[in-house]
């Protein structure tokens, strides 16, 4: 089917065809579309082929047609809706602004309206029609507007637009180019409408100042069908596996937000690591000698709390690493707010803030994190609890865990990852072999706002003030 | 149809009172700015006429309304916390702070929210009531229209694919005398609004005391029944009244309609109606245990608001613009 010319109706014809014989939960409706073929012919031969039951030839009603194929898409099945002209679609742009295009939004995900709205232009050779449709599409709603204006197509003008297992946007004949000029299209970043790749975009592609492919490559296949899988967006992850192996769930609301930031970090944040290995024992032993004290008061003070205040005091000499990114600004954050990653039962997470955290006393602070804790764990989790965290604090000491590494939490620029404080074979000051307790502390840090020459003074910093604790009760 | 027992009438009682605490808390949220926002239409006063609706739904049927949503939402189980959330606007809200009082939904309930435009979700419930033919599910679409939305084109449109096509859509037409601020006279050609299914070759039901929810039941069981032997679209007119403006910025009854308000109040009220019902009919009932349900409501309510009011914002730039794209 690829490579040859086809007048617009016959390409839209056979990428109707292909999507309908592909995928049961296609069907089509618009003023006669059936028993007559469809203006211009685009359905010609369908209701034969489908029957009533996919091909429905519906009244004058442009604005039921519109919102009965919202309906139908909300539950399911995908409607490809025509207006026998775009000026039609004005009668039921209502059912495309309103509910189209934002019902996903205003139910938070929760129902999708991938519906394919299909018109033809006026009948003139001057594009009222697509240009009103462009127009419309782009500016008040973010509907994916498709003109497959190119006149030569392959037959899959439409297809991509139907369909929704996250397959690379381009236009056939920018894909038909990429093919011929051999660029990958993975590479390729697309100025149309949705971040299509259009013949602009290929044809002014310079492979030199490309990013590297990505691993999951498609072949620029000419058929729409068959599972090309490679991902623009990180979103999109093939189709579902089925069967009696496999229990599909729904990502929790947790999950999502979670993903959300540790992807943008994953992407967008050059991370690199420093790692230094702390000596324990004075200040477990400062620990003991404190609760001591506050046990009458009911107070204990916990290794963590320990380590997010020496975290604090160590930022106050590195302010920079207490900064935030902004692309061409920096953020100097004033106040040193050390957010704590807190695991809650059933699978969750997070990051709950210990505000000014450099002037704030252990005993102060050892009360306001247990209460924080127990509220995150609860369920309450308070608006102040997760606002302005400057720099994170992820401790796996309780899980035996010897060291590991934190994805920065963004925009923040860094983040202790804290292993467990263990037995280990030591060398002594006098070069002989003894035990000693030790504890893995491994900085992760944005190197867009430092680099490793500061990373490794911070944390020689932070490891001074663990290995000398007084200084963080003065 | 089975009739109802005492259990279920109780239950029913719960749901009622369950709804009427829910909304007038509501409203007094908003009086103390607690709740921010335009647009919040409440239910109060309705309450028998979606609890009798909604009695004969199955798990697989399908409820779609405009934005007087709170009640069905509560009907169908959602819990009372995230739905106070959402008026809030928090995260964890059901809608996650995005849609608000208007866009409740519940994909889990077969609840497909919860609309702002008058008459905007008639042919949405036509497509959806389209798909369960399709696929041959045997579902029922219970949608509310209200008065006002009789009049508009897209009730003509979306019943005249119900009828035309035979989808499984009950129209439950909520006639409380007012759209918006307009008396239904005074906007309607044709006052008796169920005449309109005729037209469509809907099944015409007619009309139904929407204060007793005994007779709902009783007249929606027949409108079921009919959709689910297959014979195609139903359609009721329930008579109500609100006893809250069409909105809370609405201030109808500070002016001009207090004296009709006080009659409804005193003379036709939902929860008296059952309360006297149950009270008369059963001798193991008393007031007391009509009372311990209202008290318990207002637990429920009370927990609602303080899990909303420590939840959390949607504020950063991600939560913003999720669901804007695709991707």
């Amino acid at each position: 089917m690829a490579d040859k010319n086809l007048p617009m109706r016959e390409a839209l014809r056979l990428a109707l065809q292909e999507e309908m014989r592909r995928d049961e939960r296609v069907f089509i409706m618009g003023e006669e579309v059936g028993q007559w073929q469809g203006t211009h012919k685009v359905t010609r031969g369908f209701l034969e082929e489908f029957g009533e039951k996919r091909v429905r030839d519906t009244p004058i009603a442009e604005m039921g047609i519109g919102g009965l194929a919202v309906g139908a898409a909300m539950a399911g099945l995908r409607p490809v809706a025509e207006f026998m002209t775009i000026n039609f679609a004005f009668l039921a742009l209502d059912a495309i602004i309103n509910h189209a295009a934002k019902v996903r939004y205003f139910f938070d995900g929760k129902f999708k309206a991938p519906v394919v709205f299909r018109a033809a232009t006026g009948w003139g050779d001057q594009a009222t029609g697509s240009g009103a449709l462009a127009v419309c599409a782009d500016a008040p709603l973010p509907l994916p507007a498709d003109s497959p204006a190119e006149p030569s197509t392959n037959g899959t003008g439409g297809a991509a637009t139907m369909t929704d297992d996250g397959r690379i946007k381009v236009s056939p004949l920018a894909r038909r180019i990429a093919e011929d000029k051999g660029i990958n299209l993975t590479q390729v970043s697309g100025t149309g409408p949705g971040g299509r790749i259009v013949k602009a975009d290929v044809e002014n592609f310079d492979p030199s100042k490309a990013a590297p492919a990505k691993a999951s490559t498609p072949a620029p296949a000419p058929a729409s069908s068959g599972g090309a899988t490679a991902t623009m967006s990180f979103q999109s992850y093939g189709t579902l596996p089925e069967g009696d192996d496999v229990e599909i769930e729904d990502t929790s609301r947790m999950r999502k937000a979670i993903t959300k930031g540790t992807v943008t970090s994953w992407n967008t944040t050059p991370h690199f690591y420093v790692t230094v290995e702390v000596a324990m024992e004075p200040l477990l032993a400062l620990r003991k000698q404190l609760n001591t004290q506050l046990e009458a008061e009911g107070i204990k003070i916990s290794v963590n709390d320990m380590i997010v205040k020496a975290t604090a005091l160590a930022l106050k000499q590195y302010p920079n690493l207490n900064s935030h990114h902004y692309g061409d600004k920096i953020v100097r954050n004033k106040r040193i707010n050390v957010a704590i990653a807190v695991a809650l039962p059933d699978n969750g997470l997070v990051n709950v803030v210990s505000p000014d955290a450099d002037k704030t006393s252990l005993s102060v602070m050892a009360q306001y994190h247990k209460q924080m804790f127990a509220d995150s764990r609860d369920g309450k989790i308070k608006r102040e609890y997760i606002e302005n965290g400057t720099f994170l604090v992820s401790n796996l000491g309780a899980y035996g865990v010897e060291s590991f590494s934190s994805i920065i939490d963004p925009p923040q620029a860094g983040a202790i990852a804290v292993g467990a404080s263990r037995q280990t074979p030591v060398v002594k000051e006098d070069g002989t072999l003894g035990i000693g307790t030790r504890m893995k502390v491994t900085l992760s840090i944005d190197h867009r706002v430092s680099d490793g020459a500061e990373g490794a003074q911070f944390m020689n910093t932070f490891k001074e003030l663990i290995e000398n604790p007084m200084r963080l009760l003065v | 149809m089975a009739k109802p027992n005492k259990d279920t009438l109780l239950e029913w009682y719960r749901q009622m009172t369950l709804i009427r605490e829910f909304e007038e808390r509501c409203y007094q949220l908003y009086e103390e700015k607690r709740i921010t926002g335009v647009y919040l239409h409440l239910y109060s006063g309705h309450e028998a006429v979606a609890v009798g609706a909604m009695a004969h739904l199955t798990k697989k049927d399908h409820t779609i309304t405009a934005y007087r949503d709170h009640a069905q939402a509560l009907i169908l189980g959602v819990d009372p916390r995230l739905l106070m959330a959402e008026m809030m606007g928090r995260k964890t809200g059901v809608s996650g702070g995005k849609g608000g009082s208007m866009h409740l939904a519940s994909p889990e309930h077969n609840f497909w929210g919860g609309y702002a435009i008058v008459g905007g979700h008639l042919p949405l419930a036509s497509g959806i009531a389209f798909e369960a033919q399709y696929n041959d599910t045997g579902a029922v679409v219970l949608s509310y229209v209200g008065d006002g939305a009789t009049i508009n084109g897209y009730f003509h449109e979306a019943l005249n694919f119900a009828g035309l096509w035979d989808l499984p859509v009950l129209w439950l037409i909520e006639n409380n005398g007012y759209g918006m601020g307009t008396e239904t006279e005074r906007a309607a050609g044709n006052p008796r609004l169920h005449d309109r299914a005729d037209s469509y070759g809907v099944k015409d039901f007619e009309r139904v005391d929407g204060q007793n929810v005994l007779e709902v039941y009783d007249k929606l069981g027949k409108a079921y029944d009919h959709i689910r032997a297959g014979k195609g679209s139903a359609l009721v007119e329930v008579i109500t009244y609100r006893y809250r403006g069409h909105g809370v910025s609405d201030k109808q009854y500070d002016t001009l309609k207090q004296k009709e308000l006080a009659e409804w109040k005193a003379n036709q009220d939902p929860i008296t109606i059952l309360g006297v019902h149950l009270l008369s009919e059963y001798k193991t009932v008393n007031e007391e245990d009509l009372a311990g349900i209202r008290e318990m409501n207002v637990k429920v309510v009370d927990e609602a608001v303080e899990f909303a009011e420590n939840s959390p914002f949607p504020n950063t730039l991600e939560e913003l613009y999720a669901n804007v794209y695709v991707d």
